[in-house]
């Protein structure tokens, strides 16, 4: 097992540098100077050397890549060209936001996308199945910035039960923060809970058709207890991969999300950069979006082995 | 009628939920065609007596924040949206598929390096790469149909080389190996026919991913650009009069909706009918 981590973190040592390099290549072909940018297209060309020569760019492109893979590798992520915010800092006032709105859609989307699925394995072909697999689909295919204007519209402006936009954070009030993340997690939630409704409904089906459970209930164990000890268990680890999966979509959908509701994460963080042409915020953002998911993937590999003893790693 | 029809046809026209869905993806096809026949007015014509109004006769689904018909803009919309979840996708099986033959057939060194190729692009969240492509490219609905293919190209990469790995080593393959054909003529002759229809489930799986990705993309101003009528823009105008004019954001968001869902139904169906092996 030790072996096998040490070897997986080894191999995504190139796939790493592979995404700098690109990060890096994106930043190189977008339209616009950083030196105008920052100085204004008044400047004149000698402060515009001078900015240059400050910011290091007229260094060839290897060292300038060296150099900021240097500056990352010990922290410095730079300042934002904007607002001369470090990048870090930033990153550690959106990040939260994000995670916590990120699980909150996540655990709903399992709390519904669950059950739904097992009740849809177990009735195969009923009129519960036909509902909830035309319901999973619809989750699937909403657009997620409709669903959130439709959210808006119901709970907060004809209802006024939940805030329109804006986030509170839970160190201000627990509750508060919690009522204010609600509407986007559902609308980031309800793709998600498809898939795992989905999900569940396909891989519970091929385990209550195999041999092993028709032995279980030919021996005369409950129908509720072979669906709950051995197709769910079954489920499992293809549910983890795809949770993985959606976790890294969400992570995209965000920026859709944040706009719509003015919250202070990482998807607006993001989309201003782009906006605004802050390079150094962006290529930041571009590398951590990409170490999040490999992240995520390399966890869901690991859960693997402790939810099926089958799967060894070696 | 029915028997003498092919029997994946018939598999198919025997599953509500997919003749659903064709029914849902052909009437949006035809609306598209057909929108300078059924669009009551031009798409793109002001009229300033009558802004945000409300449903009526004249403006069957009201009208936008500059007097423009929602409906003849929704109409002419759903070009904007089919052409480019269509040719996005188009755009990601011409890259992924041949690669992938090629990658999973050769195996070595080419494998590898294609396969930590799509890991890269693939580690990054489809929308931000978009995003960023937009940025390097530029806003429109080009930019955003190319950023899609890209984006997507991976995911035929990967199931063409499954496909090229597990077929290389069955006899019809190798019986074409040992006549002494060419590896490209092995790869289109053989590997290609086989692989049809599992591209054809996935592609028009990611032709509603593209759909909604295409959709976002506009909403954030970064697609179809004004005064082009898309659903995304139309959306995005639209929730600015969220109050006062619901109707600018619910109907585009609508058309989406069933779009994708007719789509998402249809490659369902598909997906059953050619590919037993999944539910």
């Amino acid at each position: 097992m030790a072996i096998y981590l040490l070897r997986r973190l080894l191999t995504a040592v190139p796939i790493i540098l592979l995404i700098t390099a690109v990060v890096f290549a994106v930043m190189q072909i977008l339209p616009g100077d950083p030196a105008v940018m920052l100085l204004g297209t008044e400047a004149t060309e000698a402060s515009l050397a001078a900015t240059r020569e400050r910011l290091g760019l007229n260094r060839p492109l290897h060292v300038q890549y060296l150099s900021w893979l240097g500056d990352v590798l010990r922290g410095d992520l730079g300042r934002s060209m904007i607002d001369n915010r470090p990048v870090t800092t930033a990153i550690a006032n959106a990040f939260p936001v994000t995670l916590q709105i990120a699980l909150i859609s996540l655990v709903m989307a399992l709390l519904v996308g669950v059950p739904a699925g097992i009740v849809s394995a177990v009735r195969r072909g009923g009129v519960a199945d036909a509902v909830a697999s035309l319901v999973a689909l619809s989750g699937i295919s909403l657009p997620g910035f409709w669903a959130a204007l439709l959210l808006v519209y119901v709970f907060a402006l004809q209802f006024d039960w939940l805030p329109s936009s804006g986030f509170v954070r839970p160190s201000e009030d627990l509750w508060g923060s919690f009522l204010s993340s609600l509407l986007p997690a559902v609308a980031l939630g309800l793709r998600p809970a498809g898939v795992f409704m989905r999900l569940l409904r396909s891989s519970m089906l091929d385990v209550i058709r195999s041999d092993y459970v028709r032995t279980a209930r030919a021996k005369g164990v409950g129908a509720n207890l072979v669906v709950m000890r051995h197709a769910l268990r079954n489920a499992l680890v293809p549910l983890v991969t795809v949770l993985g999966v959606e976790f890294s979509a969400l992570l995209g959908n965000v920026v859709v999300i944040d706009t719509i509701f003015a919250i202070p994460g990482f998807g607006r963080l993001i989309y201003n950069s782009f906006l605004r042409l802050d390079f150094v915020m962006m290529q930041s953002l571009l590398l951590l979006f990409a170490l999040i998911v490999i992240a995520v993937n390399f966890l869901t590999d690991l859960s693997y082995s402790l939810l099926d003893p089958r799967i060894r790693y070696r | 009628m029915m028997r003498r029809l092919p029997k994946p046809v018939r598999g198919f026209l025997r599953r509500p939920l997919a003749v659903l869905g064709l029914v849902l993806v052909l009437g949006m096809v035809l609306a598209a065609l057909f929108a300078p026949l059924l669009a009551p007015h031009a798409p793109t014509k002001a009229d300033f007596g009558a802004i945000l109004a409300a449903p009526s006769a004249k403006h069957p689904l009201g009208t936008d924040e500059l007097g423009r018909d929602v409906l003849s803009r929704l109409l002419f919309g759903a070009r904007a949206s089919l052409q480019a979840g269509m040719l996005a996708v188009l755009i990601a099986v011409v890259i992924g598929v041949p690669v992938g033959l090629v990658s999973g057939y050769r195996r070595g060194w080419v494998d590898e390096v294609v396969m930590r190729l799509t890991d890269a692009v693939m580690a990054f969240p489809v929308i931000v790469l978009a995003l960023a492509m937009t940025a390097v490219l530029g806003a429109s609905l080009t930019t955003a149909m190319v950023a899609i293919g890209v984006v997507y190209a991976p995911v035929f990469v990967r199931l063409a080389r499954a496909q090229a790995m597990a077929l290389r080593e069955v006899e019809f393959t190798e019986a074409a190996r040992a006549l002494g054909n060419h590896e490209a003529a092995i790869l289109v002759r053989h590997l290609l026919p086989n692989i049809a229809s599992a591209v054809l489930v996935q592609a028009s799986l990611s032709v509603a991913a593209a759909i909604l990705v295409e959709s976002a993309l506009s909403f954030l101003g970064l697609g179809v650009q004004p005064p082009t009528p898309s659903w995304g823009s139309m959306l995005r105008i639209g929730t600015g009069y969220l109050l006062e004019a619901p109707w600018t954001s619910f109907w585009p968001g609508l058309a989406i909706f069933v779009t994708v869902l007719g789509i998402n139904l249809l490659g369902d169906g598909l997906r059953d009918v050619l590919d037993p092996r999944d539910r």
